[in-house]
C-alpha cells in the first residue's frame, strides 16, 4: 500500500529552478532514500509531502490527502500523521527535551493523562529518557537530532520524512542516527530520507531499504 | 478551564518577555488612548447633562387674546396639552403678567415697576400660556414644528421662545459630539495599530517557535490564539489602568477644583471592555497578517 505518492509533479519558481518532473512512491513500512545533490529539488519534495508547497502540475498523495483536493485548513490533520525532521534540528531553546518532545502532544491536543506515558516511550526509542531535564544547549548534536526524532515520533506517524537530517553530524553519531532510524523503520513506520550521501544507503544495506534519484528537478530510479 | 486555555495564556505572557519594548509601547499607548477616550466621555456625559438642562429650559409663551372668558382659557388649555410636544401650560393671566413684570424689572433695575406702570392708563401687558415641551423636543427643529401648531390654535396671538438658544445648544451638542467621535475614533485607531505592531514584532520574536507549531500540525487557530490573549491582556490591563487613571484624575479634579463632575460607572466597564475589544481586534488582524 502506497502511503506517498508523487505523479508527474512540476513545481515552478520565479528563478526558474524547480521540480521538472517528479515520480515517486513510498509504501507502507518502506525505507526510501531520496538522493541528490545540493539544489536538486529534494526538500521540495518533502515540503510537497506536508503540503508547504503545491505543485503547479501532477498530484502528491499523502494518506488521504491530495495535494488537489485538501483545503488549507486540513494540512494541520494531514501533518499530524507525519513527522519530520531537518538538519537544523528546530529545537525549542527554552524548553527542556522533555517539553520539546511534548509541545507535539500539546498543540494538537492530546490528552493530558496520555502526555507523560507517550513522551517518555518516544524519549525511550530513542534512547534519552534519562535525559529528559535537559536543555538543547547541554546536549550533542546527535542527542539533539535524536530529540527531534521523538518529537516527530510522539504521535505515532504513518511516514517520517527526514531533511538531510546526519548533515551537521559527524560519521559516528551519524550511524547512531541511521541506527534509531533503521529501528523507527522496523516497527512499521515508513522513512524517506532525502540525503546528498549516497554512502548512507551503500554503508546498511536492507532489503527494506531503495533508492530514488533527484537530480535537475527530476527523479530516476 | 481547557489545556490550551492554559497553554495560550502563558504563551500570551511570554509574548511580553520576547518583544518588551514593543509590547510596553502598545500597553502605554492603550492606556494613554483609552483615559483620552475616558477623558472625551466624561466631557461629553457633562456637556451632555448641561446641554440638557439648559434645553430643559426652553419654554414658549403663547399671547393670548385679553377677552378670553375662564372657559375659553381652560378649553385653550386642554387644547395646548394636546398639541404634540407640549408637556405643561401654565396660564398666566394679564393680572399676574404684571406682577411679574414689577417683579423682574425691580430685580433688574433696582427700581420700582409699579411707578412705571401706573405711569400708563392701563395694563398693556398680554395674558399668556407658559408652555413647556417635552424631552424629545427640546431641539430647535421640534421647537420649531410646535411653536408652529400653537400658533394655529384659536386664540393664540403669537408665540415666542428662545430659538437662538434652542439653534445654538443644536449646534454646539454637534460639534461636541462630531470633534468628540472623531478624536476618539482617531486615538483609537493609533492604538489599534500599535498593537498590530507589537504582534508583528511578538511573531518575529516567535518565528521559530511558530513554525515549530505548523510543522507539527496546530491548526491556525492554535497558532493564534496565544496572540489574541496577549491582545486581551493587553486591552484588559490597559483598561483598568486607564479606570484607575480617569478615577484619580477625576478626585484630583474635584479636589482641586470643587468641581461637580459626573463621572458615570458605566464608563470604567466602558473602558476595560473598549480596551479588551481594541486588544482583541487587533491580534486578530495582526496575526492574520502576519502568520501565513
Amino acid at each position: 500500500m502506497n502511503v506517498v505518492r508523487l505523479s508527474n509533479v512540476q513545481v515552478r519558481y520565479r528563478g526558474g529552478e524547480g521540480l521538472k518532473s517528479v515520480n515517486l512512491t513510498v509504501r507502507a513500512g518502506e525505507f526510501v532514500f531520496l538522493v541528490g545533490p545540493s539544489g536538486a529539488g529534494k526538500s521540495t519534495v518533502l515540503r510537497l509531502i506536508y503540503m508547504a508547497e503545491r505543485p503547479a502540475d501532477g498530484q502528491v498523495v499523502v494518506g488521504r490527502f491530495n495535494s488537489n483536493t485538501i483545503r488549507p485548513k486540513e494540512v494541520p490533520y494531514l501533518r499530524r500523521q507525519l513527522g519530520i525532521i531537518f538538519q537544523d534540528f528546530k529545537l525549542l531553546e527554552d524548553r527542556s527535551v522533555y517539553d520539546n518532545v511534548a509541545f507535539t502532544l500539546q498543540v494538537t491536543g492530546a490528552k493530558r493523562k496520555d502526555l507523560k506515558r507517550k513522551v517518555l516511550r518516544a524519549l525511550a526509542n530513542v534512547g534519552l529518557s534519562h535525559k529528559r531535564y535537559k536543555m538543547p544547549h547541554e546536549l550533542s548534536g546527535g542527542e539533539q537530532q535524536r530529540v527531534a526524532i521523538a518529537r516527530a515520533l510522539v504521535n505515532e506517524p504513518f511516514i517520517l520524512l527526514a531533511d538531510e537530517p546526519t548533515g551537521n553530524l559527524d560519521p559516528v553519531t551519524t550511524q547512531g542516527i541511521m541506527a534509531v532510524l533503521e529501528k523507527i523503520n522496523a516497527r512499521g513506520t515508513a522513512v524517506l530520507m532525502a540525503t546528498h550521501n549516497y554512502s548512507l544507503f551503500e554503508s546498511r544495506p536492507s532489503p527494506r531499504k531503495r533508492v530514488v534519484r533527484i537530480e535537475n528537478g527530476a527523479t530516476s530510479l | 478551564m481547557s489545556w490550551s486555555f492554559f497553554y495560550s495564556l502563558r504563551e500570551g505572557l511570554d509574548g511580553f518577555r520576547r518583544a518588551k519594548l514593543a509590547s510596553f509601547i502598545a500597553l502605554m499607548t492603550m492606556t494613554f488612548t483609552l483615559i483620552l477616550v475616558g477623558v472625551l466621555a466624561v466631557a461629553a456625559v457633562n456637556l451632555a447633562a448641561l446641554v440638557d438642562a439648559m434645553r430643559g429650559r426652553i419654554e414658549f409663551e403663547a399671547f393670548v387674546d385679553n377677552g378670553l372668558d375662564k372657559a375659553a382659557v381652560a378649553e385653550l388649555r386642554q387644547k395646548l396639552l394636546h398639541v404634540r410636544g407640549v408637556a405643561e401650560a401654565q396660564f398666566i393671566s394679564a393680572a399676574e403678567a404684571a406682577e411679574i413684570f414689577k417683579r423682574e424689572f425691580a430685580r433688574a433695575s433696582g427700581k420700582d415697576g409699579q411707578s412705571f406702570l401706573e405711569a400708563l392708563d392701563a395694563n398693556p401687558l398680554p395674558a399668556s400660556f407658559r408652555i413647556s415641551l417635552q424631552k424629545p423636543y427640546q431641539n430647535s427643529a421640534s421647537a420649531q414644528r410646535v411653536a408652529d401648531d400653537i400658533e394655529k390654535l384659536h386664540g393664540v396671538d403669537e408665540v415666542v421662545y428662545r430659538r437662538d438658544l434652542a439653534l445654538a445648544l443644536d449646534r454646539y451638542a454637534r460639534w461636541t459630539l462630531i470633534v468628540g467621535s472623531a478624536l476618539g475614533l482617531l486615538f483609537c485607531v493609533g492604538a489599534f495599530f500599535l498593537v498590530i505592531n507589537d504582534v508583528r514584532l511578538v511573531i518575529h520574536a516567535k518565528r521559530r517557535l511558530i513554525e515549530i507549531m505548523q510543522l507539527v500540525g496546530a491548526t491556525r487557530a492554535f497558532v493564534r490564539r496565544p496572540l489574541l490573549m496577549q491582545g486581551f491582556l493587553q486591552g484588559a490591563i490597559g483598561g483598568l489602568i486607564a479606570a484607575a487613571g480617569l478615577f484619580l484624575l477625576h478626585r484630583l479634579l474635584l479636589f482641586e477644583l470643587g468641581a461637580t463632575l459626573q463621572l458615570p460607572g458605566f464608563l470604567f466597564v466602558g473602558l476595560l471592555v473598549l480596551g479588551i475589544l481594541l486588544g482583541i481586534a487587533a491580534s486578530y488582524l495582526g496575526a492574520r497578517k502576519y502568520i501565513q
